[in-house]
């Protein structure tokens, strides 16, 4: 046994609680170490001196008595506290509550949405609108082509002294025609 | 805790003020001098006590440990504590800087052990406590639970919040350190120091 294991077993043996099975190579390491031996003895002398030390003035002010009433007050004190905080009907109880749950439900949301294969739910919503906005916008664009064709055909009718799509005339005996009509 | 203890703490769940008063003063000496001690009577030792066994009667009924003085010491250790943190604007500071470990306890105010209590009791045993003074504070405090309140190591570390074996190198240094300051003192007492 090496002297650094040695004193632990020697403060463990002072507090009584050195196993027994340990006592034996303790023993035997002491029966042939004077600097073990020396720190045994100087660690049961301090603490004897330690103890035997009279000088400290005893506590005085207070008593038993004293003692116990204050803290019988306290603890009164503690009651009235609580009975204050539960006396409303547990509604800061509830409303505590309440705001934990929610809190809860939108945290476990935002996670579980997060957490989608797609990736997140706002992402995933984005994606289709935008295509509706686009196919919107072409039906607008072609609607307004629509028109355009239509207000050309009734500007063409207005203009020509002939129909040109009851005509049955190609369109370059048609375009021959209005050449001949602005001349 | 002996049997004579545990009579006295049932007697007061009992309803006994007698009892009670036969525990505080049954552990007056080891929690008082602990205490004391601990804060180098830079604070009112008297309000410490007081607030220990204070705080120990409002839990006393249902306290179900086997250490009643161990309990006591770890209720003194966490006010002392504290009380260290909440004195912390009162910090010297020519005091900071002269421990090399953390000095929690340093950091109470006050002039240190009275010139009363220096002049009086044996000569070793104030040399300890001056000595202990010099100590940093874990090793004081695992020195001063084993010696005055004899609480064994497995109960100092839970105290202290350690290994058993950071207290029994904490102890162990604290014995070097005293042992190598005093061994003029040991020498005129007989004893050994090598």
């Amino acid at each position: 046994m090496k002297c650094e294991h040695s004193t632990q077993y020697i403060l463990l043996e002072s507090s009584g609680e050195l196993k027994p099975a340990d006592r034996a190579r303790l023993d035997a390491h002491l029966a042939g170490c004077p600097s073990c031996r020396s720190y045994r003895a100087a660690l049961l002398h301090l603490g004897d001196e330690a103890r035997a030390d009279a000088a400290l003035p005893p506590p005085t002010r207070f008593t038993v008595t004293s003692l116990v009433v204050e803290a019988r007050r306290r603890e009164e004190e503690e009651t009235i506290r609580r009975h204050a905080w539960f006396g409303l009907g547990h509604r800061p109880v509830l409303a505590l509550a309440a705001a934990a749950v929610a809190a809860f439900a939108i945290g476990f949301g935002i996670v579980v949405a997060a957490s989608r294969p797609g990736g997140p739910a706002v992402a995933r919503t984005a994606v289709p609108a935008h295509a509706w906005a686009m196919d919107e916008w072409v039906d607008v664009r072609m609607d307004l082509l629509s028109d355009d064709l239509a207000t050309v055909a009734e500007d063409m009718k207005r203009a020509l002294p002939f129909d040109p799509q009851e005509s049955g005339e190609s369109l370059d005996e048609i375009a021959t025609r209005m050449l001949q009509v602005e001349a | 805790m002996d049997a004579q203890e545990r009579a006295w703490l049932d007697e007061y769940r009992k309803g006994s003020r007698e009892a009670l008063g036969k525990l505080v003063e049954h552990y007056r000496r080891p929690l008082y001098s602990f205490i004391l001690k601990m804060t180098e009577g830079r604070t009112d030792a008297d309000e410490v006590f007081q607030e220990v066994w204070i705080r120990a009667i409002r839990k006393l009924d249902a306290f179900r440990e086997e250490n009643l003085l161990g309990w006591l010491f770890r209720i003194a250790h966490n006010l002392i504590i504290d009380l260290a943190r909440r004195c912390k604007p009162f910090v010297q500071p020519s005091s900071a800087g002269t421990q090399t470990q953390s000095s929690w306890i340093n950091r109470v105010p006050a002039a240190g052990i009275g010139p009363a209590s220096e002049t009086a009791g044996r000569d070793l045993g104030r040399r300890i406590r001056e000595e202990l003074v010099k100590l940093p504070p874990e090793q004081r405090e695992v020195f001063l639970l084993r010696t005055e309140g004899e609480v064994p190591f497995k109960e100092i570390a839970v105290i202290q919040g350690v290994s058993i074996n950071t207290a029994l190198a904490r102890m162990h240094y604290a014995v070097l350190k005293l042992r190598e300051a005093l061994k003029d003192e040991y020498r005129a007492c007989g004893g050994q120091s090598s």
